[in-house]
Order: C-alpha cells, then structure tokens, then sequence
C-alpha cells in the first residue's frame, strides 16, 4: 500500500503544476484528486468562478450535496458573496446558521449574519459567540464581537481565548483569525515565516497552529504555485504533520490558481 | 511677466470636432505619475460613507458626507497635483502675474463643455466669483479664504477665454485657493441678485438640494450626479464632457462611477470592506491586524508607507512665560530645550506607542509639502548628551537626591500636561518622563481635560504640554503660530512686545514666503524658518503617525495614494483589473 502511494506521490511531483488549469480542470481535481489538500486548494480556486457562473440554487445545492469537501467548501464561499448585501433578513440568516443543512450551507450564512449584527452591544455578541447552537453562529458572532472590541486585543489575550478547552470551537477558532493579524503585526514583535512554520507544525494547541497557519498564508502567497505543489505532494505521506499546516500551503495554493482561473 | 504652467497645457484637436479642445494630459507613466498605467474603461469604486450628505450644493457644502460627493463633481481654474502637492492648470491652462503680484489674469481652456454639454466660458468663471463666491447672499466658509488684507479680489472678464483678479497685496497662497469649484452660469446665475435683482437672496443657499433631480446638477468635475438613495447609496457616473485625457488620448475618467455606501457605523463600514462590499478603506491602527490576517486570502493590500506621515504635528512646549520665573529662565535657553529633545526616545515611541505607525518628527512643516526640507539640524535621542547639556547650564544634582536642582537648591522640577484620555499622548509623556528621570529631570506628569488645557496653554498658565496642531501642506497655515503675535503663539506669546532676533527673522519670512508667486524662493525662505525651527525647539516635535490604507488589489492605480488626496483624489485615473469586481467578489 505504502509503495503504490510512493509511486503516486512521485507521479505527482513529476505533473507539471501549471498555474493556470481551466474552470474543469480545477472542477475535476477538487472532485478527484487523491490529494485531499490539492482538492482543497482546487476548491479555493473555484469560489469567484462559481460566484460569477452559478446561480444561488446551483450554489445552494452543491454546497448541500457537492461530491466532495472542496467543492462544498467552493460553492459555500461563492455563495456568501451573493448572500452578502442581498437583503437576506437577520432571522433569514440566523436560521440558515442554525439550520442548515451542511456546515458549508451555515457557513456561507456567516459574513451576511456578521453585518446584521456588527452594530449589537459588545455583551451581547460575546454571549452569542459562547452560546450559539451551531459552530458557525458562533463563529460569525465571535468574528464580530472580536471586530468590535479590536482596540482592546492583544496577542495574550487571543491566545489565550484559543487555549481556553471551556470556550466553544467557533469562538475559539473566530479568535485564532485575528491572532494569526498579530503573528504579522506590528512589525517589531511579528513572527517570521519560520517561527509560523513551527508554530502552524507544532504548537500543541490546535487553535493556535489554526492562527499561525493562517498567518503563514500571506507568506505562502508569495511562493509559485509550483512549489506549493510540490510542497502539498511531498507532505502528502509525511507522518506527523499537522492539518493546520497543510491547510495553510493548500489555502495558498488555491489563491495561485484562482489567479491564473 | 511671469508665466505659469504653459507646459501642462495640451492642445489636442481631435477629428471630427469643430473646435480644438484644449484638454489637459495625465502624463500617466511618466514624470511623478511614472507608477501609473493607461488604465482600461469600466466598474464603480464602491467605498463607504457615514452619513447622508445633506447638500449637492459644493459651495454650501461643510461636512465630508457631501463634499467627498460634490468634490467630484466639480474643477477648478487650477488644482493641486495629487502626488507633488504643487498648484498646477486646471480649468485654466496658464495664468501670468503682474510685476507687483497683484494682478493675474488667467487663460482658459477652449473647447470645453459642462457636463450638460453647454460650453465652458469666460462667463461661468466670472459668475462663480462674483455672483456666488462675493456675493454676502452665499453662505459659503470659501470667501474666508480669498480674503488678503481683509478684502476680497476684483474678478473681470477680458474675453471669452480671459479673466483677470486684482489682489489687495501679493499673496503667494492665492494660486492654491483659487481652484474652488466653478459653477455653470447656465444653470444658475438666475438665481444671484448680482445678476437678477429679482432672485430670492436664499436662492443659491437652497439650489442643488440632496432632492434635486441629478440631471440639474452640473459640473465640470471628472463625474456627474446619477442617483441618491437616502440612508443607502450616492452613484456619480462618468462626465462624457470631461476635460482630461490620458497619454493616449483616452478621455478619463476610466471608472464608469463612484458608489457611495452609507453604513452609520465604521465598524459596519470595515466590515462591508472586510466582505468585499467595498474596494478601499482607511484602517484606523487598531484595524491593522485583523486585515492583515487576511490580506493575501482576500487579495486586500495595506499601504503603510513611512514616507507618509499624516498632516499635523506631535510636540513638548515649554511655556518660555511660564509664571514660575525659574523654571522660566531655563525653559528660555535653547540648551535645555535641545537636552528635552535628547530625552525624547522617538523610536521606542514609534514601537511601543504606534506600533510601528510612525515616523520621527523634525520640522514643522510637514514631510508631504513640497516646502518640507528634511535636513533641519535634529537633536535625537541621546541620554548623556541631555546630562551634559543640564549640567553646562548648571542644573544639577546638588543634595544627592537623584534629582537636579536649581542653583538654590530647591529641587528643578516641572509639570507635564496632556489632554486626559488620548492613550497615544499619555503614553507617550510616560515613556519621557521616563527618560527625563533617568537623568535627574523630576517632570510631574498630570494628564487634564482637553479644554481645562487649551484654557491654560492660550492662558499663557501652563509649564510644559504634550499636544498637537493640525497642519496642511501650505506653510502659511502655520502663521498663526509661528509669528510672534500669532494668536497660537503659546511656547512665548511676549515675543509680540519684545520679540526675539529669531523670532523676528521668522515673521519675515513669513512674509516674504506669501509675497513672492516663485515656489524656488519660497522654498528657500520656508527651509531657513524650518532651520531656525528646529535649531531653536520652540516645539519640540515628537512622532508624526503615519497614513494607513487599505484596498483590493483590483483596484489599478494606487501607487500615490497619501494623505494629500486619498483614494478618491485618483479617481479620475484609477482603474479596474476586472471592472465586474467590487472588493474581491464578481458581481453582475
């Protein structure tokens, strides 16, 4: 077993990783690729194509019912932009969080819900974050409550939201987004790619490797598309490497491809 | 006779139409505009607004949720490069100056049409002045500033493409405020009692109300009013009829508009921005981390560049006519002030307070002006050169206590104000105060309400203030505080009965910077005021913080964003990658 995925693997860095694959092609490797990381960044490369091509039904049921993460993970994020500024109601939005179908269909819910409520009191926002049925009300209302009470983080604070087992994962995961903004700034106390490396490979918190490798991304974005490639294959069979890690390089791989979509 | 800015004006003539238009080239790529791209036709910039605007009338207009609409709206006889800051043709290809500097007479471009189509003249420039700008009817702060000596210019006709203003003395500044928005005497010079006795007085306070259908509002602004949907959207669209043109003979402005979102809320305002719902948006320091997270996911560019600082100025006053006459007599020696200066750590400020925002400050004049000359003489941070300086003039420690003392061996000590409440001042005074003890300087740090402080430093009450004064790219707009009998003159308003050689010599320049139209010249003059500024210390400048913004890297163009014009200064070039594009999401 191992063997034939060596022999795949070594196929696969022998593949030319051209940057620039037609909408299908990216369709058929977010549905087929043995990668599930290469599926997901074809995913990610997906979501403005899908956003200008599909409409909010098509959207709506591949993000119910797509064959596979990615292209759910695609059609979720292609869909919160139409629903972003369409007139959805706060209680439309609130029930698609709370009762859709798919975390990706709750998902796509999120930046629209976080508008409806950017303006709530501070108390109220956090009280949501940690009490939300779903993961994702949670996410969208600590998103918001964190946005809303900015002046007052600090890089101590967030981690220690992410590290604390009691709060809910949404909040948790809200928090280690806007901690990975203070692993890059401000200058004078910013990590460097390596440090988020490590940090994204190792920390024993699963939030804050959450953060580091959504830092790490914006370094990430600067390789070409053809290293990440082949950083995604490499890391394919490697033992011991964190998801968070592997997200980061296929986040960034996806932003490559969508580029040259 | 001096000449100006002939060499901006293009005359284009274009096939096919009668008259040659007389259009003026964005020299795009090349010169100050050499990061600038001939761009393509297409999309609106969509950014936020926070209010409704309440008036389309630019000339009545007073808060920014109308002007940044009217702005657009409307040009001038001359504007302000957006990249340089200096006064160049606008409507008015060129303009000469009489020999005593009181006299220009400016000449207009030919061929132009408003936006309705109806030909620019002579006619409409007069009307602006002295139908609506003079005329006491208008309720408009845009007289103020082309009083000089306290009277208003004459304005004339000679032709149909000439008109000539009369100053009451030379007054180098007139150039830059005489591009306000010109008005279509068409349109509106019914309704001004210099022209119709028979108007309503209220008539042009009134026109161009926010319910006045947009096809009546016309400008020669690079865009046109569309549609005004209270409480969520102003859409200006592309002037057919506007006047600039790029290398190519593209007719500009690129965009097809601008929408304006109106949210009442920054923190909806960044949000829209973080969804994509708008393309560019002015991060407050706070803001800096969470769009940085995800800048490279959302294709969001964050401009911080250091050299940018914002307008206006950080600075230490020590009151040189501060009641308590010993702390008066050192606050009044140029060595104890450049030692305060040496104590004042601007880097670890700019660390530990601005988070890297900032830039050390030397001059009074801001480093975006084009009079800003950066070699002033700079007394940094350096501990031991403040203590050899304290002790040359014999404030030192006299009874082992750790503190300096005066030669009477009380203990040399002073309080520190600042306006309670803003956490960068407050800061900041800490980290000197700091400093200040580290070698023996005992400074009481006491925070008050803003006004109880400006109440004490106009009183002339105060000992030493952390404060900071707005500022412009215009030197002259310091006047106030830089002449001796200037009303802002607070470090040492007895400089008006009795003023010091330096202060002497910088009211003349002063002077001499306003009466001379020769930007050389006034250069030379505002650099030996900003030399004497800064060997002297009357302020003791601190951390100027630096602009912030951010925007989608779709958006073409950016390259000179700063404080001098923003996002929507560039709107007449800026353009699309993918005009079906707002922030980072396709629509239509």
């Amino acid at each position: 077993m191992k063997k034939a995925f060596l022999l795949v693997v070594l196929g696969l860095l022998a593949f030319p990783a051209i940057s620039a694959w037609t909408a299908s092609d990216l369709e058929r490797m977010a549905t087929k690729d043995v990668i599930p990381e290469i599926r997901l960044a074809a995913g990610y490369a997906l979501v403005n194509y899908y956003a200008a091509t599909k409409s909010e039904a098509d959207l709506l049921k591949l993000a119910e019912s797509g064959a596979t993460e990615a292209v759910r993970l695609a059609a979720s994020l292609a869909l919160s932009q139409k629903w972003v500024g369409a007139g959805k109601t706060r209680d439309e939005l609130l029930s698609i969080l709370t009762e859709g179908k798919t975390p990706e269909v709750r998902a796509a819910a999120v930046p629209a819900f976080m508008e409806a409520i950017v303006t709530d009191k501070a108390d109220a926002l956090l009280e949501l974050a940690k009490t939300g049925a779903t993961e994702e009300l949670q996410y969208a209302a600590g998103k918001a409550y964190l946005q809303k009470i900015r002046a007052k983080l600090n890089k101590d604070t967030l981690e220690s939201i992410c590290g604390d087992e009691a709060l809910p994962a949404g909040y948790r995961k809200a928090a280690a987004e806007v901690l990975a903004g203070y692993y890059l700034f401000p200058a004078t106390t910013a990590l460097s790619k390596a440090q988020l490396e490590e940090k994204a490979l190792k920390d024993v918190n699963p939030f804050v490797r959450y953060a580091a490798a959504y830092a790490l991304v914006n370094f990430l974005a600067e390789e070409s598309a053809d290293a990440l490639y082949k950083k995604l294959v490499s890391l394919f069979l490697a033992p011991g490497v964190s998801a968070e890690y592997r997200w980061a390089y296929a986040r960034a791989l996806g932003l490559k491809w969508a580029a040259g979509l | 006779m001096k000449k100006f800015g002939a060499a901006f004006a293009v005359l284009a003539f274009f096939v096919g139409f009668a008259l040659a238009q007389e259009y003026k080239v964005v020299p795009l790529g090349q010169g100050e505009w050499k990061d600038f791209t001939i761009g393509k036709y297409g999309g609106y910039l969509v950014v936020g607004s926070l209010d409704n605007p309440k008036t389309f009338n630019h000339h009545i207009a007073q808060e920014t949720s109308s002007t940044d609409v009217t702005g657009m709206l409307h040009a001038g006889l001359t504007e302000v490069n957006p990249i340089t800051d200096m006064v160049e043709p606008g409507l008015a290809k060129s303009w000469e100056i009489s020999e005593d500097g009181m006299v220009i007479t400016f000449h207009l471009r030919q061929g132009l049409q408003w936006s309705d189509g109806h030909p620019f003249t002579a006619d409409d420039v007069v009307f602006t002045f002295n139908g609506v700008i003079f005329n006491e009817d208008v309720r408009t702060d845009y007289r103020d500033v082309l009083l000089v000596e306290g009277k208003l210019p004459t304005c004339e006709k000679v032709d149909d493409y000439t008109v000539r203003f009369t100053l009451a003395a030379p007054f180098r500044p007139f150039l830059r405020e005489i591009g306000g928005a010109i008005y279509p005497a068409h349109k509106l010079q019914h309704l001004s009692r210099v022209y119709n006795p028979d108007a309503d007085p209220e008539a042009l306070n009134s026109v161009w109300g926010v319910d006045t259908p947009p096809e009546e509002i016309v400008g020669m602004g690079p865009f046109k009013l569309k549609q005004f949907i209270p409480d969520q959207l102003v859409v200006i669209e592309r002037n057919p009829y506007y006047w600039k043109v790029d290398p190519q003979g593209n007719r500009l402005p690129y965009l097809d508009g601008v929408k304006y979102v109106i949210a009442f809320s920054l923190d909806t305002i960044m949000l829209k921005f973080r969804n994509g719902e708008l393309d560019v948006y002015a991060p407050r320091p706070e803001d800096i981390a969470t769009l940085k997270a995800e800048a490279a996911q959302k294709g969001i560019k964050i401009l911080i560049d250091p050299t940018k600082p914002l307008f206006g100025t950080t600075w230490i006053a020590f009151n040189q006519d501060c009641p308590n006459e010993k702390l008066r007599e050192y606050f009044r020696m140029v060595e104890f002030r450049r030692a305060m200066s040496h104590l004042v750590d601007r880097q670890t400020i700019i660390n530990n307070v601005y988070l890297g925002l900032g830039v050390p400050q030397w001059s009074p004049v801001s480093m975006l002006s084009p009079f800003y000359y950066p070699d002033v003489p700079k007394y940094d941070y350096d501990p031991e050169a403040a203590a050899k300086l304290l002790d040359q003039i014999g404030l030192i420690d006299r009874n082992g206590d750790g503190w300096r003392d005066f030669p009477d061996g009380t203990t040399f000590e002073f309080e520190l104000n600042t306006n309670a409440g803003n956490t960068i001042r407050e800061q900041t005074c800490q980290i000197f105060v700091a400093d200040c003890a580290k070698v023996g300087i005992k400074v009481n740090f006491n925070p008050i309400n803003f006004n109880a402080l400006v109440t004490k430093l106009l009183g002339g009450q105060y000992e030493a203030c952390l404060l900071g004064l707005t500022g412009s790219s215009e030197p002259h707009g310091g006047a106030n505080v830089e002449r001796s009998c200037g009303g802002l003159h607070f470090w040492k308003y007895s400089d008006c009965e009795d003023p010091t050689p330096v202060a002497k010599r910088i009211d003349e320049l002063f002077d001499l910077g306003v009466k001379t139209y020769d930007f050389n010249e006034a250069y030379e003059y505002y650099k030996e005021y900003q030399i004497l500024a800064a060997e002297n210390l009357f302020l003791i400048y601190t951390v100027n913080m630096l602009y912030r913004y951010a925007y989608y890297e779709n958006l073409q163009n950016t390259a000179g964003f700063s404080p001098l014009a923003g996002a929507l200064g560039f709107a007449e070039v800026l353009w699309k990658k993918n005009p079906n594009m707002v922030g980072n999401r396709v629509i239509g």
